[in-house]
């Protein structure tokens, strides 16, 4: 091979690296899906149901944006991109974990406030049954009526309650919901337990 | 085509071909140094920030409930951290920036120590007032409560007292899960419907500071204690609010025995079903004893008397009176009392042992004059 032809070759090679490197940019689309994913995770109210999961995808993302841009500061013939895709993989698929479990812990958390006003209104229904009976109860003791009167706004003020959890369960505030549930719940039990005592001692 | 010895660059070029016997010598050596700029080693990282990503991941999840965008905040700034670092690490020498990742950090760090200390001391604020909401709040509903059975307190009452206590209860509830906002609005609540409560409770006491109602009833009394003294006969007054029954002999009391009146005994009787109990000057008509009542022993008065039939025919033209509301009747003073609540139609029970003392001290004639309060 003549001088001038290995000259030709070694420019050529160069060339070849220095047009390789050019090519390696940062996985744009990559990276935006990952970041798609995240907000996704995020509307689904990730931190709040997902709390975890959330964390971890966020220091997925983090790790993999750190990646990205650590790349950035190689000079161009030495970046490389792998490490950033499998990062971004992993933050892509953290994101999407966390919004599954987000709306997963969104449906449970919903589920359980619709089985408590199930519950809710079930007790109710007992409530109702059982001061119908003590309503037409032929053995009337003093005071009865002035009791039933009584044991009647009981029921219907707490009936009231169950209108606070069903409007804070559709405003989707479902933890609030839940816990208001459970509450409401208790204070109803004992009102059927006092109404239930109340009837078989009456015989009603 | 100009050869490379006809050129004016053709002494320079000939100096280099003869410190490079062979030119892609000089090639190569770029290129070497290419590779000894691009493969420069990472900058040291002497800090491991492990300890700041951990105690930042614990603002976060701290500060998320209850101030989600500063939470926001501290993660937007853990990420500008983490380039931060990144790019200390990986950048040339000429580039470099030394600190600046711990600067990030820093910031970070500093922003989530802001916040959680506002943070802080906002929950501290919040769950002082909630304390002070709910001190006052349950006083207020344990004491409307202890009012449900006496005259004046509805069904609907009681009702506020469930709902109260019910918000009183999921306040705390949701100050044990951080919740603030959401109890302190539950609070408020109860507040809000103990104010209501008392409001109401009021509606019926107001009467009774009325000075011209205090004026007349006191009068009343004292025209029944007097006509007892003139003629030595015994006499009965009930003041309602205070729910008592004195007992007068020769214009002087010789006995006073606790009374409950009808569920809306507070209010004067105006027609029959309305559960209040009458107001005026009696007499007694019938003494009911044995199978003659239900209720042990009975003492029953002339209701409606000619003032009551003057208000219930002026209530019916009004329309303040139901249009099928009869009068009403058979108030007694009778036993089967004892129960500390207002529970009867109208009319004042005592129990059956003060009635075993009263019954046989008043004889039929005896005047029951009932007034508001003394």
């Amino acid at each position: 091979m003549s001088e001038s032809r290995r000259v030709m070759v070694a420019v050529g090679l160069v060339l070849a690296m220095i047009g390789l490197a050019a090519c390696a940019k940062p996985p744009q689309a990559t990276i935006d899906q990952a970041k798609a994913a995240l907000e996704a995770a995020g509307q689904a109210e990730a931190a709040t149901y997902a709390g975890a999961a959330w964390d971890k995808a966020q220091q997925s993302m983090n790790a993999a944006m750190a990646e990205i841009e650590a790349q950035a500061q190689k000079f161009a013939l030495f970046r490389s991109y792998k490490k950033t895709n499998e990062l971004l993989a992993t933050a892509q698929a953290d994101a999407a974990a966390a919004q599954a479990a987000a709306i997963e812990g969104k449906a449970a958390a919903r589920a359980a406030v619709e089985q408590a006003i199930a519950g809710l209104e079930a007790s109710f229904a007992q409530a109702d049954a059982a001061l119908a009976a003590l309503d037409t109860c032929r053995k009337r003791p003093k005071g009865f009526k002035a009791d039933l009167d009584i044991m009647k706004g009981n029921v219907e003020g707490l009936r009231g309650q169950l209108a606070n959890v069903k409007s804070t369960a559709a405003a989707e505030q479902y933890l609030q919901a839940k816990t208001m549930a459970e509450q409401l719940a208790a204070q109803v039990a004992t009102t059927v337990t006092d109404l239930e005592n109340a009837r078989t001692k009456l015989g009603c | 085509m100009l050869s490379a010895v006809d050129s004016p660059f053709a002494p320079a070029a000939a100096n280099c071909r003869r410190r490079f016997r062979n030119p892609s010598q000089a090639v190569l050596l770029l290129a070497l140094l290419a590779v000894g700029f691009g493969c420069a080693r990472p900058g040291p990282d002497p800090i491991t920030w492990d300890g700041a990503r951990a105690a930042l991941n614990r603002a976060r999840a701290e500060l998320r409930p209850v101030d989600p965008q500063a939470a926001e905040e501290i993660e937007r700034l853990v990420a500008d951290a983490e380039r931060a670092t990144a790019t200390e690490r990986a950048a040339p020498v000429w580039r470099r920036e030394p600190g600046s990742g711990a600067a990030a950090w820093l910031r970070a760090v500093e922003s989530a120590r802001r916040n959680l200390k506002e943070v802080r001391a906002l929950r501290a604020a919040q769950a002082q007032r909630l304390e002070q909401l709910l001190e006052r709040a349950e006083v207020r509903i344990a004491a409307a409560g202890s009012r449900i059975g006496l005259s004046g307190m509805s069904g609907h009452d009681a009702g506020q007292v469930a709902a109260g206590r019910t918000h009183v209860e999921t306040a705390r509830r949701l100050a044990e899960h951080g919740d603030y906002p959401a109890a302190i609005d539950h609070a408020a609540e109860a507040l809000n419907l103990a104010a209501e409560l008392d409001a109401s409770w009021n509606r019926n006491h107001v009467r009774f500071s009325d000075p011209s109602l205090l004026a007349m009833w006191r009068g009343q009394a004292e025209a029944a204690i007097d006509e007892s003294r003139r003629s030595k006969s015994a006499a009965i007054v009930i003041d309602k609010l205070r729910r008592k029954v004195f007992l007068y002999k020769s214009g002087r009391r010789v006995a006073q025995y606790d009374a409950e009146l009808g569920a809306n005994g507070l209010e004067r009787k105006r027609y029959s079903g309305d559960r209040a109990t009458p107001e005026g000057r009696y007499r007694i008509t019938v003494k009911k004893a044995g199978r003659a009542t239900k209720y042990y022993l009975a003492l029953l008065i002339d209701y409606p008397n000619a003032e009551d039939q003057r208000r219930y025919r002026q209530g019916k033209a009004n329309g303040s009176i139901p249009r099928r509301a009869g009068i009403g009747g058979l108030i007694e003073i009778h036993g089967g009392g004892g129960s500390g609540r207002d529970w009867t139609d109208g009319c004042i029970a005592l129990t059956n042992e003060d009635m075993d003392r009263l019954y046989p001290q008043v004889q039929k004639g005896t005047s029951v004059t009932i007034v508001g309060t003394l």
